[in-house]
């Protein structure tokens, strides 16, 4: 255990794991009512669509030749609209119906991106941009002002059970980390990440680079659509134009984390713990009654200090015998 | 200098194909929007592409040395705010003007030193600058509309005036004059050719004796500078300070620099691809409007526009190709 | 010959304007290994390209066992049982060695049974080829360049080939691992491998080809057998004229003034290795040799200001007094210039154009007023374009160009600097024969004006051919010092190993 621990000092994942500790205790000491059951199915509402669409990001990151994706927030939001705008109205909105044409949503709308990506050979930030913008456009066409009514599984899953200790959103995020492990199980991640190392290696070696890339955005898409769901969960309504919020707060865990942006390497758990602790940087400054603004200029500073040190352990990780430097 | 010799394809990066594309997108609205190329319209049109086309120059910057400066938007909003506010308190102009750049030059260099000394992706870094920089500013002005807009600063960005005998508003010849200077250094410099090499090989430019900090440094500093100034003359346009005023900028800037051509993963490109690219954005928007598009469908068909412009001629080699 | 494992006919490829290949036909037996001979520039590496699917012929066909095939991409070629080791170590280096070895091979399923398997038959092989063992779970990016080397041709063996292609494979391999690897050749070709050997260097290409095809201008102008044919007859033919250069003779020139350039005392390069003295003199082409991993390189980077030793003075003359080395960019203000081993990686920016990749360091002499004059550039370039015998074509990008004409615009570059002192890093690695010794022309014409031309080289030829004293490294420390007539073949070997005088006998990797 020991050892372990002392792994994790020179782990990508140290960063976070210590700043998330540092977090939970002192939000918890300043709070302590955050993990009564009373309200922990309303934090971790809020915290289940940033946890989520961080893990949205993760994928496409590990693939590498600047992989990113920008629309994931976006993606939220569409998906959020389209069920409280277009599934409900049309009697779309039971859990049988809704939940599988939503998750497609996400899944093709990934594959577009990956699509353009890998066959198209156009650069992921590029794609994703458009897309963010597309799919901006898309959610406020689909519904130009927020509009309430959620289906009423969605209102199930807003509650929780064991009296308040197991909020039942978490089942999003356990959803998603089954999908992530079942592909780990079927070396899928392993070909991602090794596309994302080396693509031309990949390729070489008969890996179908372009179809691991549309599985990575793919993926991403999946998981933002359950983000969306989530985001449905959190606000009980549609709202066209939170989403896009979400894509640089994901884009920050997915770094904060300790996944390096150029690919190749990485965890899943790492961008999670990361929106967990922009999450509780949030709580803890609104729990001490700070201004919003403050929250902003916090945020920010952490966000460098953390990537700085996550830099120079991941250097000393990577460090080659016998090469200097100028 | 050329750009190097790539497959078919890519050929298309060169040369007229982006001046092409802003004649094309005008002449698509000249035909299909009543108005659109009257001679009010066209000087409106570039009085906007300006703020745009200024910001777009130090993205250009950046981008060319293989970085993302997402704190466009948070130095423009700054810049705004802070020229409002001074001006209308009654700061001399020309402080107001100094103080504007020098602190986004300061923020720029505070990106471009941070991203180059621990070789820390400039996405986040600039995204976390952005972050501190809006909350500072955002608490001082606690939020709201502020200051006021010197005179002369109204008529320099009004689309009505002229530059002398020039039929352009002032702060369209001042944003191609920039434009000027900035691709006479990357041309011209030593610094400049640092720039693309820096971009096109770190590794590389190194052993041939590029400063990688410095170089970054600058880069950085002149976006930052460069986004204070584009929020400075934006508040002439808006008669206030209001820090949300740089929010479109952040895809607009990087649209820009994409749509004419310059390549995000660094070394390729130029400062005048920007300006035709910041043309062809804003001809674009306006077509747009012209056509009674609601904002969000204008994001969405800008988005997709932007995509299939990039397929033109923006793609990577094949893989076939890299090997 | 319906029993060829592969073969090609006819095969033919361009790119725009530029015919890369026009009628690329050969044809591999089972068991046997034909060696593919080209100048740079003679559509070799298409070819390779073309057998292992990465392109697509333009016209042509490829039979494997008879049948006809379409490689249209990596994964049918591998499929198809043709399995490719190219010229670039093509490795994902953030992963695993064990992760390496079996990318993209069978299903990646990972049972813990199939992982454990893996690992046992990695293991095998890794240990079959080099003799010692190796820590799997380590990412490859922190393995030397020739275990990265050896990575990438386990890799390939792992697939059990029915013809296996080595591009250039032995590039980074000492001659240890490079023998155990033609042993290894051998033992799979006695079972019924085919190989298609690719190297520029004439010695392995004659002690391991049972056959060869000689490459021109993208058309196999003729193939030969073992036994007969010999180095020159080869060498003209995929050149078109006599070059004489079969054998490594010594040009006994040296340029040696009296004046020391380079001096080294007490050095030790790393904690517990021999300290040794030695020292370069102006005018002379000095060699650092030995195999991979024993210092050399280290030294060599620490004489351009790049690595630290671990003790130990390195003296550098500045004027009229050695001054210790200081810096990178101090020493290239001195007058010592670096020529870096990774072409692509360190040494240009290949989207760039030519003229780019040669000014940028000395831009400084064309500056009037602050501004670049783009004239005075070019005509520098042409003036140091033609002392190394470069001869500027349509072609503006560098990337485009021959591995060789790359290094002769990257040194082209260093000469604008003016250089007292030239350090090359294993300069003709990949580079064509005419090429070679275009470059040993231009090193003898520096050391002729005085320049001191320290060069490590990893090609026992090309050290007995061109250097006035070979230094060898073992372990770290100097293990031989050859001087003039004592630089031969046998004498570089031995002194690989440890002392001169020593029996040849295994060293580990």
């Amino acid at each position: 255990m020991i050892a372990k621990l002392a792994g994790l000092r020179r782990s990508p994942l140290a960063v976070v794991v210590t700043l998330v500790a540092i977090l939970l205790v002192v939000n918890i000491s300043l709070t302590p009512s955050m993990l009564a059951p009373a309200q922990l199915p309303n934090t971790l509402n809020l915290l289940v669509p940033s946890v989520l669409v961080a893990m949205a990001s993760t994928p496409s990151v590990m693939s590498g030749r600047g992989g990113i994706d920008l629309s994931v927030g976006p993606l939220l939001g569409v998906v959020n609209v389209f069920l409280v705008g277009l599934l409900v109205p049309y009697g779309l909105g039971g859990a049988g119906t809704a939940i599988p044409i939503l998750l497609v949503l996400g899944i093709v709308t990934g594959l577009v991106s990956g699509a353009l990506v890998a066959f198209g050979r156009l650069q992921p930030v590029v794609v994703t941009l458009g897309g963010y913008l597309v799919l901006s456009g898309v959610a406020l066409v689909v519904m130009p002002q927020p509009v309430g009514g959620v289906p009423d599984w969605v209102s199930y899953l807003s509650g929780s059970w064991f009296g308040g200790y197991l909020p039942r959103s978490v089942l999003l995020v356990v959803v998603a980390v089954a999908v992530w492990l079942f592909l780990k199980r079927r070396g899928a991640i392993g070909l991602i990440l090794a596309t994302g190392s080396d693509d031309r290696a990949a390729h070489t070696s008969g890996v179908r680079v372009s179809r691991v890339l549309c599985l990575a955005y793919a993926t991403g898409g999946l998981f933002a659509a359950l983000a969306g769901i989530g985001l449905s969960v959190l606000i009980q309504s549609g709202d066209p134009s939170i989403g896009k919020q979400y894509t640089l707060a994901a884009v920050a865990a997915v770094a904060l984390g300790g996944n390096p942006l150029g690919g190749g390497r990485g965890t899943l758990i790492g961008p999670m713990l990361g929106a967990l602790s922009l999450f509780l940087i949030q709580t803890l400054l609104s729990g001490a009654h700070v201004s919003s603004l403050w929250i902003q200029v916090v945020y920010g500073a952490v966000l460098l200090f953390a990537i700085c040190t996550n830099s120079s352990i991941a250097s000393r990780l990577t460090a080659r015998p016998a090469l200097g430097s100028p | 200098m050329s750009v190097s010799e790539l497959p078919v394809k890519q050929v298309l990066s060169k040369g007229p194909i982006q001046l092409l594309t802003v004649v094309g997108v005008f002449v698509l609205g000249m035909l299909i929007v009543p108005d659109f190329a009257t001679f009010s319209s066209i000087q409106a049109m570039l009085v906007i592409a300006s703020f745009l086309g200024v910001a777009a120059i130090g993205q250009t910057f950046v981008v060319l040395i293989g970085g993302i400066d997402l704190s466009v938007p948070a130095l423009i909003g700054a810049g705004n705010v802070i020229a409002a506010r001074l001006a209308g308190n009654g700061m001399p102009s020309p402080v107001v003007i100094l103080i504007v750049l020098g602190l986004g030059a300061l923020c720029g260099a505070i990106n471009g030193i941070v991203t180059s000394l621990w070789k820390l992706p400039s996405l986040v870094v600039t995204l976390a600058t952005a972050s501190v920089v809006g909350g500072a500013v955002l608490l001082w002005t606690n939020a709201t509309l502020t200051g006021s807009a010197p005179q002369w600063l109204t008529t320099f960005t009004s689309a009505a005036s002229g530059t002398g005998p020039i039929p352009l508003a002032p702060v369209v010849v001042l944003w191609l004059v920039l434009a000027l200077l900035a691709q006479l250094f990357i041309l011209r410099t030593k610094s400049g050719r640092q720039i693309y090499l820096l971009g096109a090989n770190r590794e590389a430019a190194r052993l041939m004796l590029v400063s990688e900090r410095g170089i970054t440094t600058v880069c950085f500093a002149l976006s930052g500078a460069l986004a204070a100034l584009s929020g400075l003359l934006l508040t002439g346009f808006t008669g206030a300070g209001l820090f949300t005023v740089g929010d479109p900028y952040l895809f607009q800037s990087i649209a820009a620099v994409v749509i004419g051509g310059t390549s995000l993963l660094g070394g390729r490109g130029g400062i005048v691809r920007s300006v035709l690219g910041s043309l062809t954005l804003v001809a674009l928007t306006t077509l747009l409007i012209g056509l009674s598009l609601t904002s969000a469908a204008q994001q969405a068909v800008l988005g997709a526009v932007i995509v299939a412009v990039t397929a033109l001629y923006g793609r990577d080699r094949a893989l076939g190709d890299r090997i | 010959m319906s029993n060829a494992v592969v073969e090609a006919r006819a095969l033919s490829k361009r790119f725009g304007a530029t015919k890369a290949v026009v009628d690329g036909s050969l044809s591999v037996a089972p068991g046997e290994i034909v060696a593919l001979l080209g100048e740079n520039g003679s559509g070799k590496s298409t070819l390779v390209k073309l057998l292992s699917g990465v392109l697509t012929p333009d016209q042509g066909e490829i039979t494997v066992a008879g049948r006809p095939v379409r490689l249209r991409s990596p994964k049918a070629a591998l499929d198809a049982g043709i399995v490719t080791v190219f010229q670039e170590i093509l490795a994902a280096r953030d992963r695993s060695v064990l992760d390496n070895l079996w990318l993209g091979n069978g299903s990646p399923i990972r049972s813990r049974a199939a992982v454990a398997r893996r690992r046992e038959l990695a293991g095998q092989a890794w240990r079959s080829l080099t003799g010692s063992d190796l820590d799997l779970d380590q990412p490859v990016g922190q393995l030397t360049l020739m275990q990265q080397q050896i990575c990438v041709i386990v890799r390939a063996l792992l697939r059990n080939p029915k013809l296996l292609i080595l591009d250039e494979a032995t590039s980074t391999l000492d001659v240890t691992l490079r023998d155990r690897l033609f042993d290894e050749l051998r033992r799979r070709c006695a079972e019924g491998m085919a190989c298609l050997f690719i190297s520029h260097r004439m010695d392995e290409v004659m002690t391991i080809a049972d056959g060869f095809a000689a490459l021109r201008s993208g058309q196999v102008v003729g193939t030969r057998r073992r036994g007969e044919t010999d180095a020159e007859e080869l060498i003209r033919l995929i050149s078109g004229r006599e070059v004489g250069l079969g054998t490594p003779v010594r040009t006994a020139r040296s340029t040696r003034e009296d004046v020391t350039a380079v001096q080294l005392e007490d050095v030790r390069l790393r904690p517990g290795s021999q300290p040794f003295d030695a020292v370069v003199q102006r005018g002379e082409i000095v060699g650092l040799a030995g195999l991979e991993g024993h210092g050399q390189d280290e030294l060599i980077k620490a004489l351009a200001g790049l690595h630290r030793v671990h003790e130990g003075r390195l003296l550098l003359r500045h004027g009229e007094e050695l001054r210790p080395v200081s810096g990178y960019r101090s020493g290239v203000a001195d007058g010592v210039v670096y020529v870096p081993r990774d072409r692509k990686v360190e040494g240009m920016a290949d989207v760039l154009p030519i003229i780019d990749n040669y000014s940028v360091p000395t831009l400084a002499q064309d500056r009037r007023f602050g501004f670049l004059r783009p004239r005075l550039t070019r005509s520098r370039f042409r003036r140091d374009a033609a002392t190394v015998n470069f001869k500027p074509g349509k072609q503006d990008s560098i990337g485009r160009l021959s591995g060789g004409n790359q290094q002769k615009v990257i040194i082209a570059r260093w000469l604008a600097a003016q250089p007292e002192v030239i350090l090359l890093n294993d300069p003709t690695r990949g580079v064509d024969l005419k090429t070679k010794h275009e470059l040993y022309e231009v090193f003898r014409g520096l050391a002729a004006t005085g320049v001191a031309v320290v060069m490590l080289s990893s090609e026992v030829d090309e050290l007995v051919h061109l250097m006035d004293r070979v230094l060898v490294f073992h372990d770290g420390s100097l293990s031989a010092e050859l001087d003039g007539a004592a630089v031969t073949g046998e004498a570089l070997v031995s002194a690989y190993f440890g002392s001169p005088r020593r029996e040849l006998d295994r060293s580990g990797t």
